[in-house]
């Protein structure tokens, strides 16, 4: 389980730079943000074996730095006058998906654009796509053998 | 369909890394003479993060007398907090009308805003870009176009989805055949603006 976590950083933080510099190559973090997705899939699967609650602590610890800003920007507690930044640390965090997000360039609601509200509640979205392809029995879903 | 999981476990870690490696060889190769040039915004981030600066700074509780009197569509509004890592300007918006400006935040992005809140800076300034007023209101109308747009910090000048607050008013003039950016940045910050041959300053307060 350790590994895992381990691997999810590595992969997370490698992931940030090579996000922030595919900004600099329109289209390309687009690109880096589907490989990011294709990469946290496969370690899903790594993580097929391990008991549900493992899988689960693992999801929790890999995106703790995510849940901890996301819940300053949802209750507006300034924990340590962290407020006002908790929602840049929170773009930071999700620099590998800035291709797919800026793609969500609509107002939606109190003035503030879609990819505002995504942003705070990716940590859980992310949580949910881990554990559930973690989670699921491809060989039964597919029917192979 | 059997998956080579060892062939997966090392890819799942040397992929971005080896992305890394790639786009900043394509980015040093396209861009050496600003690796060189030591003002260049990058090295004074570096300069700052060395004496403990990160960031815009400190917002303090701050109540500047600045007049928006006579203001004109596409003049420029630097604002700047104590401890910005990038200058002595943190943020800038470019003049709509009516009292209100466009500008790019965080948690808005792209957006149109009333100008009142520049007041609460500790530095502030009030540029007239010198061209045409009609060529200054095609700026302002192009800005407002990406209304609802990602504002990212670290935003590059290529491509129109990722916006931070200072690119919208670079690439506004840009698109009407006025450079505010002298050094030809990666990046272009409020200060470049300040700096810019093609402003002249209207008023300003702070240090």
């Amino acid at each position: 389980m350790l590994a895992n976590v381990l691997r999810l950083y590595v992969i997370n933080i490698s992931a940030f730079g090579a996000g922030v510099l595919s900004i600099y190559f329109p289209g390309l973090d687009i690109i880096v943000s589907f490989i990011y997705l294709l990469v946290i899939a496969m370690e899903a699967r790594r993580a097929y074996e391990l008991p549900l609650n493992q899988k689960i602590i693992t999801v929790l610890i890999w995106q703790a730095p995510a849940i901890f800003f996301a819940g300053i920007c949802i209750t507006a507690y300034n924990f340590m006058g962290l407020y006002e930044y908790a929602i840049f640390m929170l773009q930071f965090w999700y620099t590998p998906l800035v291709g797919l997000l800026s793609l969500a360039g609509i107002t939606v609601y109190s003035d503030k654009p879609l990819y505002y509200y995504l942003l705070i509640y990716l940590p859980f979205i992310s949580c949910f796509y881990y554990t559930v392809l973690a989670s699921i029995n491809y060989r039964k879903l597919f029917h192979c053998s | 369909m059997k998956l080579n999981t060892k062939w997966w476990n090392k890819f799942s870690l040397i992929v971005f890394p080896l992305l890394i490696l790639v786009n900043s060889a394509l980015l040093v190769s396209d861009n050496r003479q600003i690796f060189q040039d030591k003002e260049a915004v990058m090295y004074a981030y570096i300069d700052s993060a060395s004496q403990g600066k990160f960031g815009y700074g400190f917002n303090v509780q701050y109540y500047n007398d600045i007049s928006f009197a006579g203001l004109e569509v596409g003049d420029i509004i630097l604002g700047g907090y104590p401890d910005c890592a990038y200058g002595r300007f943190s943020h800038v918006g470019i003049y709509n009308g009516n009292g209100q400006v466009i500008e790019a935040f965080v948690d808005y992005g792209v957006h149109i805003r009333a100008i009142d809140h520049f007041r609460n800076y500790t530095e502030v300034c009030l540029l007239r870009v010198e061209a045409d007023p009609e060529v200054k209101k095609k700026a302002a109308e192009y800005a407002a176009d990406f209304q609802g747009k990602m504002f990212y910090p670290l935003a590059f000048k290529p491509g129109d989805r990722i916006w931070n607050c200072s690119k919208v008013i670079w690439k506004a003039y840009m698109e009407q055949g006025i450079e505010l950016d002298d050094h030809r940045d990666l990046w272009i910050s409020p200060d470049a603006f300040y700096y810019s041959p093609h402003v002249s300053i209207i008023r300003e307060k702070g240090n």
